[in-house]
C-alpha cells in the first residue's frame, strides 16, 4: 500500500486492536494520543472487533455501554476521558496513524464508507513490512 | 505575600496562558498542555492546574520526551501547578 512506504521512518509504537471492550479501546487510545504528545510516532491497526471504534457512530457506541457497564456496578464514569474526544486527538495527530484490516472489514460485512475518514484499509503484508524488521514495539489489545 | 497561608505557590513568571486541567485523569492534562503548545510560539510559558495524583511523574517523563521544559512544580493539597516552557 502506497501508505505503508518503506522509507517512512518507522513508528516507534504499533498498537494492534482486535476487540471491542472499552478495557482494550480506552488503554489503545490513552496510550496511542499520549506516546504523540511525548513526541513518538504511533501506528494503530484495527481488526476483528476492534474495527467498531473506527466504525461511524462506533466510539459512541462503545462508550456508551461502557457508561452503562460502570452504573450497572454502582461506579461512575469520573474523570475518564470521552471517546470520541481521544479518537479525534489521534485523528489530527501527525504522529498517528490509524489502518483499518482489509480481511476483517470485508468478513464483518463493514463497507469501506462506514470506516471514518483518514482511516486507509491494509492487509497483514503491508503491516508486517513496517515494523517488521524495525524496532517499533507492538502492543496488542 | 509574606505570612499568607499559601507563601510556597507565589508564582513569578510571567504566564502566557494557563490549563485549567482539574477536571479531568490521565491522559487529560498532558493531552490538555500538548494541544495548547501547539498552537504556542516557541518560548511560551504555560501553567498547568490538575489534581491527577500522577500528573508530576507524567509530566517529568513527557518533559524528557518532548524536550519541554518543566520550570516549576507546586503542590497545594491535592493540586499540583507546574510552570512549563515551551522549547520546541
Amino acid at each position: 500500500m502506497s501508505n505503508l512506504t518503506s522509507a517512512e521512518k518507522p513508528a516507534d509504537i504499533a498498537i494492534i486492536v482486535r476487540s471491542d471492550r472499552p478495557e482494550s479501546i480506552y488503554p489503545a487510545f490513552i496510550l496511542a494520543t499520549t506516546a504523540s504528545a511525548m513526541g513518538m510516532k504511533v501506528e494503530m491497526f484495527f481488526t476483528f472487533w476492534g474495527l467498531k471504534a473506527i466504525v461511524k457512530e462506533g466510539a459512541d457506541e462503545i462508550e456508551r455501554s461502557f457508561y452503562e457497564e460502570l452504573r450497572n456496578k454502582g461506579m461512575e464514569p469520573k474523570g475518564i476521558p470521552r471517546l470520541q474526544d481521544l479518537i479525534s486527538i489521534a485523528r489530527s495527530s501527525e504522529n498517528i496513524k490509524i489502518y483499518a484490516c482489509s480481511t476483517t472489514i470485508k468478513a464483518m460485512g463493514i463497507s469501506k464508507d462506514s470506516i471514518i475518514e483518514g482511516c486507509p484499509i491494509v492487509g497483514a503484508a503491508s503491516f508486517l513490512a513496517r515494523h517488521g524488521r524495525s524496532g517499533t514495539k507492538i502492543l496488542i489489545f | 505575600m509574606k505570612g499568607h497561608p499559601n507563601e510556597n505557590l507565589v508564582i513569578s513568571y510571567k504566564i502566557d496562558k494557563v490549563i485549567d486541567a482539574r477536571g479531568v485523569m490521565c491522559p487529560g492534562p498532558i493531552l490538555m498542555l500538548t494541544s495548547t503548545l501547539t498552537n504556542m510560539p516557541q518560548g511560551s510559558i504555560i501553567m498547568v492546574i490538575a489534581r491527577d495524583p500522577a500528573f508530576e511523574e507524567d509530566l517529568k517523563s513527557w518533559s524528557a520526551y518532548s524536550g519541554n521544559e518543566i520550570l516549576d512544580i507546586k503542590r497545594s493539597g491535592e493540586e499540583i501547578i507546574a510552570i512549563i516552557r515551551k522549547n520546541r
